[in-house]
């Protein structure tokens, strides 16, 4: 965000507040008047792509408090988001109200995360990622086997106050909402002594622990909170599938899901929400072009729908990281030093 | 100049304490008190053993034997972070801040056994949250101005030079409100001024905090200057403790510190 | 009686082929520090090229076999360059992602290039079986493996130790800045660790798909062979070479008892459950040592 080079708070109380600038407030105000008028305006298609990114934001900053502020990964992620909607489908089809339903599936998503990130006491790095890898295999395979997994659960449009989302216009406020809400708590956890908590274990856990942080409690909470974030968007994107199928939640997902978080520099929410459009726009330049390509070569036509939005997102990220490993948020961090103190700047 | 040490005031004790990894003996039975208000200073050669007993003190090995005692409750077996809240600050002798933090940042994460945000208030941000923010801000800005560091609170630490890191760790330790202060080798690294920066921030801490320093260091000067009391480490055994005129004379210390290099002149 | 004694077999013979594919990316690990989480899909894709080398272009099998092979060390030597060059030095995080999204890109291009369906594989060793005092029925393509695996982890292991480059590779691997001054040429030593990591993945693709047939699901090998690698201890070459069919054994005996109590499933799982057990109690798994981190 653009700051004037003598930005200068007069009490702390600013330098914490959610908005800091008057220009953040006019962002502010103008960005959620567009998301909320922005259904009235554009194609179908487009509205798609916009519900699909704000479900994507909400999982993906689960793993911004996770992965990139307690430094935990999780390649489990997208299980958790389907513990979340084999939770929450079924109150859903009893008829218990929604906002109880996403808290449900917020809870049991990060239960189910607490208990499979019980190694991340004992392990880290590469060990941790392999543990969750894990995990992911062991929760598709129970909810498979003992939670009606491959056919999964028929999802029912939902409504608050009598007012249905029965279409995927008014699906869209809910999934905005939705993700509003949760980007605004992630804000509120990271500027406290909890964000600091898991900052700090994510840099130096050894220290951390001198300084009374009881590192074990605060790894297993950023779980639970990590995976809380999952279990509500697993919730979300089986409401708008209106279906909740362990197909929907698979492992080349929750690959992206922490590839966006790289390419947004890892633990910034504005950091999140780059990354998803990021990923998702390459991503959807593949589904656009797939049928193009399948013309020009009709003897692949079969696989090229589903193949090239991965190689697209696949081939994007590799180059990615070997580029830029640390993100976009790093390289406008740079280039916004560099205009800040132009005349200087090498 | 140096005021009298009260023996009577013990704050930490450290009863016979033995540590070893495989067949190496790193400190052997080693026993010293620390009293109130006072600077010990524990010397020694390179691989003396100075810092794992600093990490005895702080948990981070656990002794084979031995007891350390903390104002008469033992803390030998209890967990790291507990001993924060008994008011056990400590700073590293490498550089073990966050870097990925604001300067502000890190020495709040000192604050955070004072802080008293539990997981739903810090999800909704509580009204009180935000007080609770800004109290303690305004502790962190005290501690910044008491080691001149304002010009930097901005700054993420990664970008520091060498001699701030040290006096942001040092900022961290003093910000969870210590009772007794362990230093492993502050001044490691810094040039002439910046050791006489931190050395008269170390006599200042002991001033006007009031509490007791355990500083671990090789500079011979600073160690002589500053401290009440010496005590001399040479693999893993106390070899010398006193006050710095008696160390400077003593003819085992002495040893200890040219005894290579005596053999090597004697070869010619 | 019988029956435990034919899965035990089986499962040693599956397992062999775990112990080979993991040997290739703990040498990775233990040169570079590096886990390549891709090591499953490039076992299958050299699969894939074997199978086009035989069925589609008819080339004789041993020369495709060596082609293959010959593949795999090209694709070893291209990864290394082009890629782990960047990768050393940077977060964790950064490897991981890396090495899966590269993963995806090639299941993408296998799968516009094979499809979707399940190719048979060239047949290697012929049909049938031997019964041993009627107790055990071997099929040939079993003992082939057995023999085939052992026959390779010999002459790797005489590598490893004996020869130069083998013990250079093990020096880097104990430290590589102290190799570094020794006059080790690390990144040569890189070079040929990545080589010999995608020869034995090629090796152990031609073999594994010889009775799974040739899909892009076989990739999941690599995690299997992961969770040995791990559960054997990751530093350790000898902790993998037992665990890889031991772990085979098991999967195979709870496949055949386990899978009636939860209808299917269990031998696809059991390497995890085990995984997670095994770090929870020994998180340096049970040949490994731990790192103790100094402060
Ligand atoms: N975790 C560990 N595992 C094995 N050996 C260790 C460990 N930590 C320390 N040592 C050994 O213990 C001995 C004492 O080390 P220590 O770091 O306490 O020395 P020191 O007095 O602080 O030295 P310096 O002045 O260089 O900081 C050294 O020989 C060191 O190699
Ligand atoms: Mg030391």
């Amino acid at each position: 965000m653009w700051r004037p080079s003598g930005l200068f708070h007069v009490n702390y109380s600013q330098e914490i507040a959610f908005v800091q600038t008057p220009f953040q407030w006019v962002m502010l105000v103008l960005g959620l008047f567009v998301t909320f008028a922005l259904p009235l305006f554009i194609p179908l298609d487009a509205l798609n792509f916009f519900i699909k990114a704000f479900i994507t934001i909400t999982a993906v900053l689960g793993l911004t408090l996770l992965t990139g502020n307690c430094g935990q990964i999780s390649l489990g992620h997208t299980a958790f988001m389907a513990v979340g909607a084999f939770v929450g489908a079924p109150l859903l089809n009893q008829g218990v109200p929604l906002i109880l339903c996403l808290i449900m599936a917020g809870l049991a998503g990060g239960i189910v995360g607490l208990i499979f990130g019980l190694p991340a006491l004992r392990i880290k790095g590469f060990y941790l990622a392999f543990a969750t890898l894990a995990a992911f295999y062991v929760i598709r395979f129970i909810l498979i086997h003992y939670f009606g997994g491959v056919v999964g659960h028929n999802v029912p449009p939902p409504s608050i106050l009598g007012f249905s989302f029965n279409s995927d216009f008014r699906i869209y406020y809910l999934i905005a909402s939705t993700c509003f809400a949760m980007t605004y708590f992630t804000k509120n956890i990271t500027r406290c002594k909890w964000g600091r908590a898991f900052i700090a274990i994510r840099d130096h856990d050894i220290a951390a622990n001198t300084l009374g942080v009881n590192v074990y409690f605060y790894k297993l909470m950023a779980f639970f909170i990590g995976c809380f974030y999952a279990g509500v968007a697993g919730l979300v994107l089986s409401i708008y599938m209106g279906w909740a199928s362990v197909d929907h939640y698979s492992l080349t997902n929750c690959i992206w899901y922490l590839g966006m978080i790289i390419v947004g520099g890892m633990h910034s929410i504005s950091g999140a929400y780059l990354g998803v459009f990021f990923i998702l726009g390459i991503e959807e330049m593949g589904i656009v072009i797939a049928p193009k390509l399948a013309e020009l070569f009709p003897q692949l036509a079969g696989s090229m729908i589903g193949a090239v939005p991965i190689i697209f997102v696949g081939l994007v990220l590799v180059l990615f990281i070997m580029i830029e490993p640390r993100g976009l948020v790093h390289r406008w961090e740079i280039i916004k030093t560099s205009i800040r103190i132009f005349p200087f700047s090498n | 100049m140096k005021k009298e040490i009260q023996t009577a005031n013990s704050s930490l004790a450290v009863d016979k304490v033995s540590l070893s990894f495989g067949k190496i003996l790193v400190i052997n039975n080693v026993s010293f008190q620390v009293y109130e208000g006072e600077i010990l200073s524990i010397i020694g050669p390179n691989g003396a053993g100075k810092t794992s007993l600093l990490n005895c003190l702080s948990g981070f090995y656990q002794p084979d034997s031995g007891r350390i005692t903390y104002k008469g409750q033992e803390i030998t077996k209890i967990p790291i972070h507990r001993r924060a809240s008994l008011g056990i600050g400590r700073t590293f002798q490498g550089l073990q801040l966050f870097p990925g933090m604001t300067v502000i940042n890190n020495i709040m994460s000192g604050r955070h056994i004072l802080m008293k945000t539990n997981f739903l208030q810090a999800f909704l941000h509580w009204p009180w949250v935000h007080r609770e923010e800004i109290a303690h801000r305004e502790v962190v800005e005290e501690i910044i101005d008491f080691l001149e560091m304002e010009a930097i609170r901005h700054e993420l630490v990664g970008n520091l030079g060498y001699g701030l890191r040290k006096r942001v760790d040092l900022a961290r330790a003093l910000a969870l409100e210590p009772k007794i202060l362990i230093m492993d080798e502050p001044m490691a690294g810094m040039n002439m001024e910046e050791k006489e920066d931190m050395a008269r921030f170390i006599i200042d801490i002991e001033e006007f905090k009031s509490i007791p320093i355990i500083l671990v260091e090789h500079d011979m000067e600073v160690v002589m200057d500053i401290s009440n009391r010496i005590m001399v480490l040479d693999w893993g055994n106390v070899i010398a403790e006193g006050k710095p005129e008696e160390i400077r004379t003593n003819p085992a210390v002495i040893k200890a510190y040219l005894g290579d290099a005596d053999e090597e002149v004697n070869h010619y | 009686m019988e029956n435990i004694l034919n899965y035990i077999i089986a499962g040693l013979a599956n397992g062999c082929i775990y112990s080979l594919v993991a040997i290739g990316f703990v040498l990775i690990y233990k040169s570079s520090g590096i886990l390549n989480f891709a090591q499953g899909t490039i076992v299958i894709l050299n699969a894939f090229v074997f199978y086009s080398f035989t069925i589609q272009l008819g080339i004789p099998m041993v020369i495709a076999i060596l082609l293959t092979l010959a593949f795999g060390a090209l694709l070893g030597f291209v990864i290394e360059r082009f890629i782990l060059d960047r990768l050393i030095g940077q977060p964790i995080l950064a490897v991981i992602i890396l090495t899966l999204a590269f993963s995806e890109f090639l299941k993408g291009i296998m799968n516009l290039g094979w499809g979707t369906d399940i190719l048979s594989a060239p047949q290697l060793f012929p049909r049938g079986n031997i019964t041993i005092l009627n107790i055990v029925t071997l099929d040939y393509s079993r003992i082939a493996f057995l023999v085939i695996t052992f026959f390779l982890i010999i002459i790797f292991a005489i590598f490893y130790n004996k020869t130069k480059i083998g013990l250079a590779m093990k020096a880097t691997s104990d430290d590589t800045i102290a190799a570094g001054s020794v006059g080790i040429r690390v990144r040569r030593v890189f070079v040929v660790t990545w080589i010999i990591s995608c020869i034995t993945a090629a090796a152990g693709g031609i073999l594994v798909t010889n009775v799974m047939g040739i899909h892009i699901q076989v990739a999941e090998i690599g995690f299997k062979a992961m969770a040995v690698a791990l559960v054997g201890g990751l530093q350790s070459l000898p902790g993998i070479i037992i665990i890889g069919p031991a772990m085979g054994i098991i999967e195979f005996l709870s496949a055949a008892y386990l899978d009636p109590l939860v209808d299917g499933g269990m031998r696809d799982l059991v390497p995890f459950i085990i995984l997670l057990i095994v770090l929870i109690f020994r998180p340096s798994g049970i040949f490994g040592w731990k790192h103790i981190e100094r402060i």
